[in-house]
């Protein structure tokens, strides 16, 4: 891991160096994959307390190993382009106005 | 109120008086004096509700009536622990606030909760009600700018209204029942059974709530509001709200649809939304959706778990909205298109909003202990949909309050604002509130005995449901990484959003526009037919009537010879110019005037 290194006018952070920033990225990519990794092993290797009672439709798919994962994942992705297509900032029908519509 | 009757009690004091002294006495003194009673008096009423014993009462009289002004049970004393522990914050969050109003109402706001939550009965409970809708716009109007004013009359519109049909619906009871009606029992079976009443004084309590289509008012007026502003209208009014919904409509099935609807429409705002407090509205909104899916399931533990995650949303939502009142306080600007990059010169504040951004929903933390009661007693009772919903709320409102305040506040692009970090008071009040989570994620145990049953069976450190939880967080940060990586994620531009509110403050006016049009129209068109015309002509004939008559009455009286021989034309224009001159002999005169009475004697 690089070390910053001291500047004159404003002190650089930590967090301006763009390698530290990345290497930050990655020990989060990898803490992701740990995190479906010890699913994974505790799918396995021992017994799940699923939350919806044996018998209903949604047990199964929720002991699955990483069916959180991707639930929050799909959820995040699929909403930041519902709401674009809801916003419209930029066709007619939108939800997004520019700041002065309510004085208009 | 119970101070002035003090015959008629049971306990000592009401639970609020030491909010209300602290009120009174905020409005007298100044400067930090009046800062002083801020803190003081929510550290006495929490002593006081500390030694209140379960099931002592208060009665009142009050014109000629006899009220239960204060019951005291777990229920109350829970929400009187929680609304004094946020005056504290909220009271040292301020103390460099010098605007009387502002600290005094803020105290008398924080009273009338308190004095909802002990409401013994529904009369009572009106009176504290209206309290809370007055006492709480100062936060709004205290800003003092056209908008804030503005905002703060809408506010108040919706909140006055609130109250009318609670007292709408307590008089359609009282009429159907008699004194029954009075007193502070579930309405459930009332209300499933399609009574007005019921129905009325749920919608009341569905206002304060922030109900689908009834909740502009929240992101309206708590965005307008003075930068410490939110951080009490945060903890008090949605909270009496859900007090009163778990009191009157436990397992109003309902209830499950409205929450269901709560926890997922805000979401999809709360990401286009520009203005980071607004933002937080929408998390909010979604939030008091999970507490009345909890209410609305109406087991033991759900409506525990509902309660419990009040106490938990009023710390965590307190403490983000302090985060970003600091940030107002400091900058001047909350909208995110033009922040970020202020975690350099403002680590604390950031740090402290990461805090309550985790206080969301991770482990540890207050938000975990308290949401997934409810989320599990969902699945549990078998509300499929409703958990699927639930799930995605919590994750939605974990990307905008947990990711995208921290992200494009804090970090992100570099607005090169430098600001000072927050004063001193404001970073104190963040990390009383920031501990007071920690705590509560840390001892559940804490939080549950103080709730009405106990939550008994429920235990959140579960190996699975940590995991579960983890995963799903991390990866909505992931999904928010990537979006942001490959550019997809949409640029915050200052922008406002439409919401409901556009039905009265757009198509409001043009109803207005419209209406002035139509009746204006019609004002002008009488008084063009009436005052123009018919007036003008009655005016003209008065003056120069008998000119019109002796010549219209010139051809008849010429054939008959009364105008003597000669040129008819010149002896109809000699009459025509005597009459208006006034020069006719007395009994020409004499003769038309005869002829006027026998016409009037014949139209009699």
């Amino acid at each position: 891991m690089p070390k910053p290194s001291k500047k004159k006018k404003e002190a650089k952070d930590w967090l301006d160096y763009p390698e530290n920033r990345s290497w930050l990225l990655r020990c989060f990519y990898w803490l992701c994959g740990l995190i479906v990794v010890v699913d994974v092993v505790f799918t396995l290797g021992w017994h799940k307390h699923a939350i919806f009672k044996e018998g209903e439709t949604l047990h199964t798919v929720e002991i699955l190993p990483a069916f959180y994962g991707i639930f929050g994942f799909v959820v995040c992705v699929g909403l930041v382009y519902l709401s674009k297509l809801l916003g419209n900032s930029t066709g007619k029908c939108g939800l997004i106005k520019e700041e002065d519509y309510w004085d208009k | 109120m119970n101070v002035l009757a003090a015959s008629g009690l049971e306990i000592g004091f009401h639970p609020a008086t030491a909010l209300l002294i602290g009120g009174l006495v905020a409005a007298v003194l100044r400067g930090r004096f009046a800062s002083m009673a801020l803190v003081i008096a929510p550290v006495f009423g929490l002593w006081y509700i500390h030694s209140l014993e379960l099931g002592a009462v208060s009665h009142l009289s009050l014109f000629g009536y006899d009220l239960l002004a204060v019951e005291v049970d777990k229920q109350a004393k829970f929400f009187g622990y929680l609304f004094h522990v946020a005056a504290l914050i909220a009271g040292i969050y301020s103390f460099h606030v010098r605007d009387p109003w502002q600290l005094s109402m803020g105290l008398l706001y924080a009273a009338s909760a308190v004095g909802v939550a002990f409401a013994g009965d529904m009369i009572s409970l009106f009176l504290w009600w209206e309290g809370l809708a007055i006492t709480s716009v100062f936060q709004i109007w205290g800003r003092k700018t056209k908008a804030a004013e503005e905002s703060g009359f809408r506010y108040l519109f919706f909140h006055i209204s609130s109250g009318l049909l609670l007292l709408c619906g307590i008089l359609f009871r009282y009429h159907g029942e008699g004194e029954s009606a009075l007193a502070m029992e579930p309405l459930t079976e009332a209300l499933e059974a399609g009574d007005v009443g019921a129905i009325l004084i749920l919608l009341a309590v569905g206002i304060k709530a922030a109900f689908p289509g009834l909740h502009t008012w929240l992101k309206d007026g708590y965005a307008e509001a003075t930068h410490t502003g939110p951080v009490w209208l945060c903890a008090f009014t949605t909270k009496c709200a859900v007090c009163m919904l778990a009191r009157l409509f436990p397992g109003a099935e309902v209830l499950i649809v409205i929450g269901a609807v709560m926890a997922v429409f805000p979401i999809f705002y709360g990401m286009m939304e520009n203005d980071l407090r607004r933002v937080l509205c929408y998390g909010k909104i979604n939030q008091i959706g999970f507490m009345v899916v909890g209410i609305g399931i109406g087991t033991d533990l759900a409506i525990d778990g509902a309660i419990a995650h009040a106490f938990s949303h009023v710390l965590y939502k307190g403490l983000l909205f302090m985060s970003m009142g600091a940030v107002l306080y400091r900058t001047g600007e909350v909208r995110s298109s033009h922040l970020g990059g202020l975690y350099k010169s403002m680590p604390w504040t950031a740090g402290f909003n990461i805090l309550g951004a985790m206080a969301v929903s991770f482990p540890l933390f207050c938000g975990f202990v308290s949401k997934s009661v409810i989320i599990t007693e969902a699945a549990q009772n078998g509300y499929m949909v409703v958990w699927l919903c639930l799930l995605f709320g919590a994750v939605g409102v974990f990307l905008q309050a947990g990711v995208k305040i921290p992200f494009f506040a804090f970090f992100g692009k570099d607005s090169g604002l430098r600001p000072k970090e927050a004063p001193v008071n404001m970073l104190l009040a963040m990390g009383v509130s920031s501990f007071i989570c920690l705590f509560i994620g840390c001892n559940p145990e804490w939080l549950y005995s103080l709730l009405p049953h106990g939550a008994a069976g429920y235990h959140p450190y579960d190996a699975t449901h940590v995991i579960t939880q983890l995963q799903v967080l991390f990866f909505a940060i992931l999904a928010f990484v990537l979006l942001r990586k490959f550019e997809k994620y949409p640029r915050e531009v200052p922008s406002v959003v439409l919401d409901i509110d556009w039905v009265y403050r757009k198509a409001g006016q043009g109803f207005m526009l419209g209406m002035g049009w139509f009746w204006n129209g019609c004002n002008g068109l009488v008084h063009r037919l009436f005052v123009g015309g018919l007036v003008k002509k009655v005016n003209t004939f008065s003056k120069a009537g008998q000119v019109h008559v002796l010549s219209f009455l010139a051809d008849p009286m010429h054939e008959i010879g009364l105008l003597g021989e000669g040129d008819k034309q010149k002896a109809k224009e000699r009459m025509t110019l005597r009459a208006r001159l006034g020069l006719h002999p007395i009994g020409l005169t004499a003769f038309v005037g005869m002829l006027f009475l026998l016409g009037f004697l014949l139209l009699a």
